[in-house]
């Protein structure tokens, strides 16, 4: 039919050239955000700068494969693969914590975090389980009870380390994927009810980040009246103004505000490019996110529609969670923004993300 | 007034630029009428049809209806329009009147007309009777629905010939002096209520296919359609029936497994059921409709019995598509309704794999969980629908989602075990996907052609 003879070979270069510009503005923004705490805690300026450099190649590289495999044919390993993860996860407790946190696990001079490549490994996973013709969406014990003793443990590990931040990303996910297959909205709160009872019992009986959760209610009111993480992002904000103070002219990195070069990277970039260059981030997250959704349309089956619509649905929500949080828009959970943050872990799977999706674009059809 | 000075000299206002609407201005041009002709779509997608007004001298517009259209004496619509369209609304507000295509050709038309309407079997009845009038020699059109406009058959007619026309409800809406010869309802089912707004409105509109008949006309009606013997329409034609069940008191109908017709006033056979080639009891009732219309013009049962040993069937209505490694796959993407569907399900007698979706047309699928138990595999659901399909169905068959038809027929291939059947059998419009039925008809026998080749047609991953 014509329709197939017309179907795209190539991949989408807008997607990989919006890409390439948004990497390399991270880049000089997690140089700007990082080089005097680089100086004072590791004596070079670049020391972020030339780490985050290597993870951009290696992502690349991940990218150049990703764009290059049959991705149905790899589909059916992500169950195992995603079942020697939940192997992989407890490796954190033995490594060194930071910030009393246990997130990463140190692979000679990488640091890794294994949350993130669980994540990626579910969306592939749920992509090719979703999409098999046996499934019975309407069927609470298909669309549910299969999934939840993997992505259960899976969640109950990330919980222990713990990344509040990661679960919600994950748990959001799943829903997210759930209802883009069809499962009936009945059956998906069925599925919320557990990571929700679980979530609040954590929080509100065991205290964990509790303080925080209360320290967001009074900040949505005020963001001053906030946390001191929440306080300074919007004193960052607040000192760029309509066009910022300058590219490296930021005063809010020099120890004021936390984690400037991480998770609150939007905060720096706020500070030093102003309105008008958080407006050209998140235009180009704005083109990442909607090249996803189209390439998710165009797709010719069901387990091409699920693995990019998941791939994009799990980036939206990563990028909304950490500028929600600098905003003070949401509470606080310590999330990367995609691209952006410094960090190999973020920047691999966001990155694996976009090669997904671009292995995809070649798939849709012409219409 | 002579019929043909209803046309001559007036100004003829045409809605649409479809095969009725180029149709009807070719017919009005003919006839010295002074036609206009007006489309919604821009002129980029019209290039031929305006090629053909300008050479024919017919102005017209597109890009949208103008007040230009409410400067006619009257107006004439292509089925597919909506009688909501605004300037319908105006034209109805100024008094203008509005005919459908059928009745506006129907003014002209030397010979008789046979006229079949009904929700389900229209296509495959009007196609028959049209086959058994044309092998007992008559000079037979089939047009209306079916594709060639009444508009465009007039013109070949000569008073000995028989026009057959498939007409829709629609058409029926918009009738004021529509009289055909011989007119059979099949059946009556909920349907088009989208357009329509009620089930009564509905049966009034097919109802209206007799209301200018007189006792020189003759009504056929299925006595075996519950809705339709429930509330019979009042009719000054003759009125008789066809039955596929024991029921001697009709013109055409089924006893011992044969097919019966009243000749002379007595039963005669036609032929054993075995034989009719179009299977299933929804073509039982087609078969039984047209030998009911076919005697009404006078042809012996032999002829009958002939086409009905012969006949293949209709396009994309229970159509076989093809036998991959023992599955059978059926294309009845005319199935654009629930009750179809439902007929399509009685005339497959293997476990299935039903193919359902497009864009709902108000169907209740809850209808098919009795029919479909025991039979129905699985379901493998495309299109808009698909979640309001899921919900009724979901739990009774295990139903998935498939992004397009290509790879619905691949994942019901997947499923099926030699033996069974893949049934396309919608339910739906195809619009959300498809130009049309027929072109969803297509893409289904195009994939079953490619899983018989061993093709695999889903774009794959190159590298």
């Amino acid at each position: 039919m014509s329709r197939r003879i017309t179907a795209k070979v190539k991949s989408d270069e807008r997607l990989m050239l919006v890409y390439l510009i948004t990497l390399a503005f991270g880049l000089v923004m997690v140089y700007s955000a990082s080089s005097i705490m680089a100086a004072s805690r590791h004596g070079s300026q670049w020391f972020f700068l030339r780490q985050q450099l290597a993870w951009a190649v290696l992502s690349l590289i991940v990218i150049f494969v990703l764009t290059r495999v049959d991705l149905k044919r790899f589909a059916p390993y992500s169950a195992p693969a995603l079942f020697l993860t939940i192997f992989v996860l407890p490796l954190v407790f033995l490594m060194e914590p930071r910030n009393d946190a246990y997130r990463w696990l140190q692979v000679g001079p990488l640091t890794l975090q294994p949350s993130e490549l669980f994540k990626f490994l579910m969306i592939m996973y749920l992509a090719f389980s979703l999409s098999n013709p046996r499934r019975n969406l309407a069927d609470p014990r298909q669309m549910v009870v299969p999934y939840a003793p993997i992505i259960g443990t899976g969640l109950l590990l990330i919980l222990l380390e713990p990344d509040l931040g990661a679960c919600i990303v994950i748990c959001l996910t799943v829903l997210g994927m759930l209802f883009l297959a069809g499962a009936r909205i009945k059956h998906i709160m069925l599925a919320t009810l557990p990571p929700a009872a679980l979530g609040s019992f954590v929080v509100f009986v065991l205290g964990y980040k509790s303080e925080r959760i209360y320290q967001y209610l009074a900040s949505v009111l005020d963001p001053l009246t906030g946390g001191y993480q929440v306080k300074q992002a919007a004193l960052t904000f607040g000192s760029g103004g309509w066009l910022g103070v300058g590219l490296g002219d930021g005063r809010q990195k020099l120890f004021f505000l936390p984690y400037p070069h991480t998770d609150f990277i939007f905060a720096s970039i706020g500070e030093e490019v102003g309105l008008i260059g958080l407006i050209a981030v998140l235009a180009m997250l704005a083109f990442l996110i909607y090249s996803g959704c189209r390439i998710a349309i165009g797709q010719p089956d069901r387990f091409g529609f699920l693995l990019a619509a998941g791939m994009t649905w799990s980036l939206f929500v990563n990028i909304a969670i950490n500028i929600g949080a600098v905003t003070s828009l949401l509470p606080v959970t310590g999330r990367a923004l995609p691209f952006f943050s410094y960090g190999g872990s973020s920047l691999i799977v966001s990155s694996a993300a976009i090669g997904v999706l671009l292995n995809l674009s070649r798939r849709v059809e012409a219409r | 007034m002579s019929h043909e000075e209803r046309i001559r000299g007036r100004r003829i206002g045409i809605l649409g630029m479809a095969r009725s609407g180029m149709a009807s201005a070719r017919l009005a041009a003919r006839l010295g009428g002074r036609p206009f002709v007006s489309d919604a779509a821009p002129e980029a997608r019209l290039h031929a049809q305006c090629d053909e007004l300008a050479s024919l001298d017919i102005p017209f517009e597109t890009g949208g209806h103008t007040e230009k259209l409410l400067a006619s004496d009257y107006l004439v619509v292509s089925p597919g329009v909506l009688l909501t369209l605004d300037i319908l609304r105006q034209a109805q507000a100024k008094g203008l009147p509005i005919f459908s295509e059928i009745e506006f050709a129907s003014w002209v038309c030397p010979g008789r007309m046979a006229a079949i309407t009904g929700a389900n079997g229209k296509t495959t009845t009007t196609t028959l009777i049209g086959e058994i009038l044309t092998a007992a020699g008559l000079d037979t059109h089939v047009c209306g629905n079916i594709g060639l406009p009444l508009a465009d058959v007039v013109a070949r007619m000569a008073p000995h010939s028989v026009a057959v026309i498939e007409v829709s409800s629609f058409q029926l809406d918009t009738i004021a002096d529509f009289k055909p010869n011989v007119a059979a309802i099949l059946n009556i089912t909920p349907d088009h209520i989208d357009r329509h707004g009620s089930f009564d409105a509905y049966k009034q509109a097919k109802y209206r296919i007799t209301e200018n008949q007189d006792d020189s006309d003759v009504l056929i009606l299925n006595r075996d359609d519950a809705v339709t013997m429930a509330g019979p329409p009042e009719t000054r034609a003759r009125l008789t029936c066809f039955s596929a069940q024991a029921l001697s008191d009709c013109s055409a109908w089924v006893a011992e497994d044969s097919l019966w017709m009243a000749r002379d006033g007595r039963p005669t056979l036609v032929l054993p059921c075995r034989e009719i080639t179009i299977k299933g009891p929804h073509n039982l009732q087609n078969a039984a409709a047209a030998a009911a219309v076919a005697t009404q013009f006078g042809v012996d049962p032999a002829t009958i019995a002939r086409v009905l040993r012969s006949f293949a069937g209709v396009e994309h209505r229970l159509e076989r598509a093809g036998m991959v490694a023992g599955v059978q796959f059926i294309n009845d993407s005319k199935a654009t309704n629930v009750d179809s569907v439902a007929w399509a399900l009685r005339s497959v007698e293997t476990p299935l794999h039903l193919i359902l979706g497009g864009r709902d047309k108000g169907g209740q699928f809850e209808d098919l969980i009795e029919l479909g138990r025991g039979k129905i595999r699985n379901i493998i659901v495309i299109g808009e629908a698909r979640q309001k399909i899921l919900e009724a169905l979901g739990r009774n068959f295990p139903t998935q989602f498939a992004q397009s038809l290509e790879e619905a027929v691949e994942m019901c291939f997947a499923l099926a075990h030699p033996g069974e059947t893949v049934l396309l059998s919608p339910g739906c419009a195809s619009f959300d996907m498809f130009d049309n039925y027929e072109h969803r008809g297509r893409v289904f026998k195009a994939s079953v052609a490619a899983l018989k080749n061993g093709t695999n047609h889903v774009p794959a991953n190159h590298g």
